[in-house]
């Protein structure tokens, strides 16, 4: 390396190297701004991240697995070796300027990677998580009804239950079964995956509508209701 | 003048023997740590203490069920069948049925956070009371669950052990009074006890072999021919800086362990022996702990100050710091650590985390004894929490309570805090009978959350006892006791409770072959 004068370092990198006469550098360290594909590097540090941001990224791909039926199998198969060596991009990356063709592939990429997670959790998972997206609504209508039928009194104060669907109205249930546990401190998903560890056998439906809801981003059906309200922090006058 | 050689022979004068002394070897334990009390470093903080409970009840219950129906089906009293209750609120006046729950303790003399907060009190540290239990009639026993409470009554439960937190099945029947009338009790009794070598199955093999190569002729590493290696139990060193007491015995121990002591043929028979180290807490003592001095300084940012003696900032006198207990600790253990491993487990005077399970002390406390420890992983944060499956240094410093398996034995251990707790509970002294029920309950520390401070855990709870375990210690205790219990599917357990040096200048040999325990007094005088 070129001896450094004191003289070369006071004046800045590139004044300095103007000076003596070589090109200057450029820096990568400032952010990018520009929407790019993410490599290797950034998509191992990315699988990294908390398994609950991955999981809500599997059911989305989950449920989507489930509604584009046909079309997907053929195509997975052949492109499953050519994905496989590509790093997937990851789930977060939504350009809507592409084109269909590679929207296709993405997905097939992105059920990839949920393979990918559960071969670390187990294929025991993915297959109760894929038996529970399998009940339609009318089963899960068909649980309600039993449960409310099981009931001696009938629902006084309708109004109050009026707004929720059958699935709220499923889940606030499942938070009050303390069978489960309490349902407060924790998320609907997390109580339902420890009381099945446990080995409890919590309704298949319950995470049903989970995964459903969850698949909207839909926060407000995260945490169980009472969690909200025992949480809640009144303003006095 | 005399010249040397004519004193030589008269045996005044000697010269020093040609032969070097006969140098000794330890053999190596089979140790395989298990990492079952680590917690996150992120850890939340978050969830309330309620999932505690919950996750003990639901692993413990179908052993208590099944051990309670095992029992009492069929039963017959007074021509009433006994029936099963699902929930403890099922029960009915006049029936008799069993249950089973958790038990919950009402004492008028334990620290209870609600009413500290109704009536205003701030208190920097928690009041330690001596005993909860008052005798006289006040404390009462309750039976919970998920569903509500019932107050147990009956002779039947003066015969056991009871504490918040352990799990049982009652049988009786609802009195007049609705309180439940007790007339037989069960526990879960001892875990499934996995056998010997059930962790380190292939190794046993390749360790054997390498003993052979490495160890001396003259020194019997073979198989089939054991020489008994023992493991010392010690705990309560107490390095400190104003008590010096014990600081000769201190120094004793040292030469005792490191083989010094003594004469060489008790060295090379007995102290040789010795193959590894367990330092069950309380190694260093802190000055504040030593001297309970009343108020000193006046402080004045508190209403109360009568419960603030000292000027306390961030929970701790930094003017009453001293770094010189934890320096004579490392330079203990870097003397020792060249010939014998060392595990050390945190006690309620280290430098570890206040709250159960307490997280290994850090090793930035040991400058010179670092070198003894696996370096840290380099890589992401994330990585560094993942208990790897890499070999432990020679010195492990480990969490309390500790599982982990020596020479194929598994072991339990704690520095003692868990069974302090359960002793205010109770009105015996007899400390191994705790331990006992501790082992019968299936639960390291059954007290905690309620007044042994502990990690909200949410997913699952590594108090509860899965695996019976071959040997279960206890430390700082204040006098040494051994016994081996026995469970109803043949598992035996060997109890120990170490007691602690700073009052009692003893320190325990446990054979790896047959788990026998001696003890060992060192005095100076």
């Amino acid at each position: 390396m070129p001896v450094t004068r004191k003289s070369t370092r006071s004046r800045g990198g590139a004044a300095a190297a103007a000076a003596q006469g070589k090109q200057q550098t450029l820096s990568f360290h400032h952010r990018v701004t520009k929407p790019t594909v993410k490599t290797g590097k950034d998509l191992i540090k990315e699988e990294e991240a908390p398994e609950t941001a991955t999981k809500t990224k599997t059911k989305d791909i989950k449920v989507e697995e489930g509604a584009i039926k046909e079309p997907e199998p053929s195509e997975s198969e052949e492109e499953e070796e050519h994905e496989k060596k590509k790093k997937q991009p990851h789930a977060k990356v939504k350009k809507p300027a592409k084109k269909a063709a590679t929207k296709h592939v993405k997905e097939e990429t992105r059920q990839e990677e949920p393979k990918k997670q559960e071969k670390e959790d187990g294929p025991k998972r993915s297959e109760i998580e894929l038996c529970a997206l399998e009940i339609p609504q009318s089963a899960i209508d068909a649980y309600w009804n039993k449960i409310d039928s099981a009931r001696m009194a009938s629902t006084v104060h309708k109004k109050h239950t009026q707004d929720l669907t059958t699935g709220e109205k499923v889940l606030r249930y499942f938070d009050v079964s303390s069978h489960y546990g309490p349902c407060i401190g924790i998320t609907r998903l997390k109580r339902w995956q420890r009381a099945e560890k446990l080995g409890l056998n919590p309704p298949l439906e319950v995470l049903a509508i989970l995964l459903k809801e969850g698949e909207g981003e839909n926060k407000a059906s995260e945490r169980a209701h009472m969690d909200e309200l025992m949480n809640s922090v009144s303003t006095g006058p | 003048m005399v010249t040397l050689d004519e004193v030589l022979g008269s045996g005044l004068l000697q010269k020093p023997s040609g032969d070097a002394p006969e140098a000794l070897q330890r053999q190596i334990t089979n140790y395989k740590p298990l990492h079952t009390f680590k917690l996150e470093k992120t850890r939340p903080y978050q969830q309330q203490y309620a999932d505690i409970y919950f996750l003990r009840l639901t692993k413990i219950r179908p052993a208590v069920e099944a051990a309670a129906s095992a029992a009492w089906e069929g039963t017959v009293l007074g021509g009433e069948k006994v029936k099963r209750v699902e929930r403890v609120l099922d029960v009915r006046q006049g029936e008799l049925c069993w249950v089973a729950g958790t038990v919950y303790m009402d004492m008028p003399l334990k620290p209870s956070i609600l009413e500290d907060v109704s009536k205003d009190r701030w208190i920097s540290a928690p009041t330690s009371v001596g005993h909860y239990y008052s005798g006289n009639g006040e404390d009462s026993v309750m039976l919970e669950d998920d569903s509500g409470r019932i107050r147990l009554v009956g002779n039947a439960l003066q015969n056991h052990f009871m504490v918040t937190g352990c799990i049982v099945a009652v049988m009786g029947t609802e009195n007049a009074n609705g309180e439940f009338e007790v007339i037989d009790l069960l526990f879960a009794e001892l875990p499934p006890q996995p056998e010997r070598w059930s962790l380190s199955k292939g190794k046993k093999e390749a360790d054997s072999s390498e003993d052979v190569e490495m160890m001396d002729a003259s020194f019997s590493g073979h198989p089939h021919k054991p020489s008994s290696k023992k493991i010392a139990l010690v705990s309560g060193l107490e390095f400190s800086n104003a008590d010096t007491s014990y600081a000769m015995e201190l120094n004793l121990l040292l030469e005792y362990l490191l083989g010094e002591a003594l004469d060489p043929s008790v060295q090379r028979d007995e102290l040789s022996h010795i193959t590894r180290l367990i330092i069950a807490g309380n190694s260093i003592s802190t000055t504040a702990a030593e001297q309970a001095k009343p108020a000193a300084a006046f402080d004045t940012t508190t209403v109360t100050n009568k419960f603030q003696p000292q000027n306390k900032k961030y929970g701790y006198d930094s003017s009453s710091y001293n770094p010189v207990p934890s320096q004579l600790l490392d330079n203990f253990l870097s003397e020792l650590l060249p010939t014998m491993p060392v595990t050390l487990l945190p006690g309620a005077l280290d430098p570890a985390n206040a709250s159960y399970p307490q997280q290994p002390i850090h090793p930035a406390m040991f400058p010179q004894s670092r070198t003894y420890m696996p370096p840290p992983k380099a890589g992401a944060g994330k990585d560094r929490d993942v208990p790897g499956e890499e070999e432990p240094g020679w010195f492990d410093n480990v969490t309390n309570p500790w599982e982990g398996e020596i020479e194929g034995w598994r072991v339990l251990g704690t520095g003692g805090q868990n069974l302090d707790d359960v002793f205010k509970y109770v009105e015996s002294e007899d400390r191994l009978g705790m331990m006992e029920a501790m082992c019968r309950w299936r639960c390291v520390a059954p007290t905690a959350p309620d007044t042994l401070w502990s990690y909200p855990f949410q997913e699952d709870e590594p108090f509860v006892i899965k695996e019976c375990p071959h040997l279960f210690f206890v430390g700082c205790q204040p006098e040494f006791g051994t016994k081996v219990i026995h469970g109803p599917d043949g598992q035996a357990v060997r109890l120990i409770a170490v007691p602690s040096f700073s009052e009692t200048r003893e320190v325990v040999l446990v054979d790896t072959e047959t788990l026998d325990v001696e003890r060992v007094k060192i005095v100076a005088e």
